[in-house]
């Protein structure tokens, strides 16, 4: 009998793990793939571990200058419109409820982490974060990465699912695909 | 069964009594098997085997980690699924031969995996979304292994997991208050009524006390007010816990005492504090009022219902009554960051102190008298390092509360021994 229950354990516990492979491997094969510009950043943050912190150009948002609302709140859950401009897609306008619908338009959700109020509470910037801002590598290749990124050669590959939940997918160097994220 | 402090007493008191002739000598060895007196020969094997279990995790994580780099994405998976599977394939393989002890430490091992596996698959994988839910899952993990196996470590793994999560959303996330809390907090203390487990009940208890306290801001933010009207939910609902516990006889698994225990000791360090923060120069927020009133109210109506229980007596009710009156006088009188209130809140607060010894040496409660009388030394070193500027001062404050604490024993000690020598008999013609 105890036997059978730890089992049970096992297979939910592993269920899990599966779980989050499996949605992992579903958002990257969604249709929809935008490239975001890396923004380089304060060097003397940007590497901690084995990650690689990114930032890009939509994390942060004046919207006055976009479609969609202009009050926000922090941890609000935003999504932001992104319209193709040349090889690289940009922010056309960030709502709170539910995406602007622009024509080409791929909204991608992402949540307030801080932001500025001017007259009669009027957003006036906001910077918002993707669950696309860190990105693992191999021990002792990051410093390359970073260098890379530093000189505004980088771009990555954002896949986004129906949701609008966003996953790197590729990054790109000088607009080259160097690698590739997969289940194996 | 019954904690260890209690069997070891009544062990020395076994022996004293049988050589007094009042308890029969053969009646040893059944009383203390009915307050469970020899369960705990496993303990020590049970503490080398987590102890053993936790270093391999630890191996087990550091290996992991000095080969990651190295490692396929296929050989990871392996050996992150392949470690965990183990460890239950341990349990199962221990507790089939009638070892549990050790098949539980292995089921603690599979849920450590478990936990550093979501860490390790959302590396993996670059999944970085709101990691508190990486926790979450963890818990949830742990909870399902305390309940289906059934297992204690795990529940004692949840009930921390659980705490790191609340703090994770609240102290890191600015949730205001962390509700879902509550949610996971009640299953796991459900679980440890369920499996009659003491420490797993004192370990809900510290879990919800620790949430009630990274609250605070969250209060604030929710209600409103001011730091020191915040403070007295800490005061007057462990009060009114504390008060309804003595309403219910103590239960086998001991869970109204624990409660009540706990109760209190929030009750005593958050009135001790009351007087240091501040309050908003106008007075107190009208909300405020209605919520002190209510505590108040409910706190009074336990400790009369719990008249008819043997220990509770109308000092409860003087005393309960007086807390409440004090809390809500301080928060209605201060303003601002004032310190004039600090003397007469002394004053207060030694009074509650000596009611709680009171209270304990009744119930024959000794949580409540070592606690009250720590209390008492901290309110001293205080009353010596802050209060007073001059020698002179500390001299007379103390010698003449000295003296009034010698004069309040004096005259108890007369009515209990007029209590206890009854009424005089009256003289009768013959």
């Amino acid at each position: 009998m105890t036997m059978i229950r730890i089992l049970i354990v096992v297979a939910l516990q592993s269920a899990a793990l599966a779980y989050m492979i499996v949605d992992r491997q579903a958002m990257l094969n969604a249709g929809r793939v935008v490239t975001l510009k890396v923004a380089p950043i304060d060097p003397r943050d940007i590497f901690r571990g084995d990650y690689v912190i990114l930032s890009y150009d939509i994390s942060r948002l004046e919207p006055a200058k976009l479609q969609g609302d202009d009050k926000f709140e922090y941890g609000q859950t935003v999504y932001v419109t992104l319209v193709r401009e040349g090889e690289v897609w940009n922010a056309a306008a960030v709502a709170k409820d539910k995406p602007v619908a622009l024509q080409g338009g791929v909204p991608l959700r992402g949540s307030v982490q801080s932001f500025e109020t001017g007259d009669g509470g009027i957003t006036t910037s906001l910077t918002v974060s993707y669950g696309i801002e860190s990105y693992f590598v191999p021990e002792g290749t990051g410093r390359a990465l970073e260098d890379e990124r530093q000189k505004g050669g980088l771009s990555i590959d954002v896949a986004i699912d129906a949701q609008g939940r966003g996953a790197i997918k590729a990054l790109r160097r000088g607009g080259q695909v160097f690698y590739v994220e997969g289940v194996f | 069964m019954r904690p260890p402090f209690y069997v070891r007493q009544l062990k020395i008191d076994l022996e004293a009594w049988i050589a007094k002739g009042l308890v029969p000598a053969e009646s040893r060895d059944e009383i203390l098997a009915s307050v469970g007196a020899g369960r705990s020969a496993g303990r020590l094997e049970t503490i080398l085997a987590v102890f053993g279990v936790i270093l391999v995790g630890a191996g087990v994580l550091s290996f992991v980690g000095a080969n990651w780099a190295a490692m396929t994405k296929p050989t990871r998976l392996l050996v992150l699924f392949g470690s965990m599977w183990l460890a239950y394939a341990l349990a199962i393989w221990f507790t089939a031969r009638g070892r549990e002890l050790i098949g539980q430490a292995f089921v603690l091992l599979g849920v450590i995996l478990f936990g550093s596996n979501i860490w390790f698959v959302a590396q993996t994988y670059n999944i970085n979304s709101h990691y508190p839910d990486g926790t979450l899952l963890w818990g949830a993990g742990a909870l399902a292994a305390a309940f289906l196996v059934p297992s204690r470590a795990a529940l004692a793994a949840a009930m921390a997991i659980g705490a790191y999560w609340t703090w994770q959303e609240t102290m890191e996330f600015r949730q205001p208050i962390h509700l879902e809390f509550l949610v996971f907090w009640a299953l796991g203390a459900a679980l440890a009524g369920f499996l009659n487990w003491r420490p797993g009940i004192h370990l809900a208890a510290l879990a919800l006390i620790f949430w009630f306290a990274i609250s605070f801001e969250g209060l604030q933010a929710m209600l409103g007010w001011s730091d020191v009207e915040i403070l007295t939910i800490y005061v007057l609902i462990p009060l009114a816990v504390w008060s309804a516990c003595q309403i219910f006889e103590a239960g086998p698994n001991g869970l109204r005492v624990t409660i009540g225990h706990y109760a209190f000791f929030a009750f005593l360090v958050a009135f001790a504090v009351l007087h240091l923060p501040d309050t908003r120069p106008e007075g107190p927020a009208s909300t405020w009022l209605g919520f002190a009133v209510a505590m108040s109210a409910v706190s009074l109506a336990a400790v009369i219902a719990s008249l008819q229980r043997k220990g509770s007596t109308g000092v409860d009710v003087a005393g309960t009554l007086f807390a409440c009156l004090a809390t809500i006088g301080y928060v209605m009188t201060v303003r601002g960051n004032s310190d004039a209130l600090d003397i007469p809140w002394l004053v207060c607060t030694l009074i509650v102190i000596l009611w709680s010894i009171s209270r304990g040496a009744r119930m024959d409660d000794r949580f409540v008298i070592n606690w009250s009388t720590v209390a008492f030394g901290l309110w001293v070193l205080y009353a010596y390092f802050e209060l007073f500027a001059g020698l002179m001062d500390q001299a007379v404050f103390f010698t003449v509360g000295g003296i009034l604490l010698i004069a309040l024993a004096l005259g108890l000690e007369n009515l209990r021994r007029s209590l206890v020598a009854g009424p005089k008999p009256t003289a009768t013609s013959s």
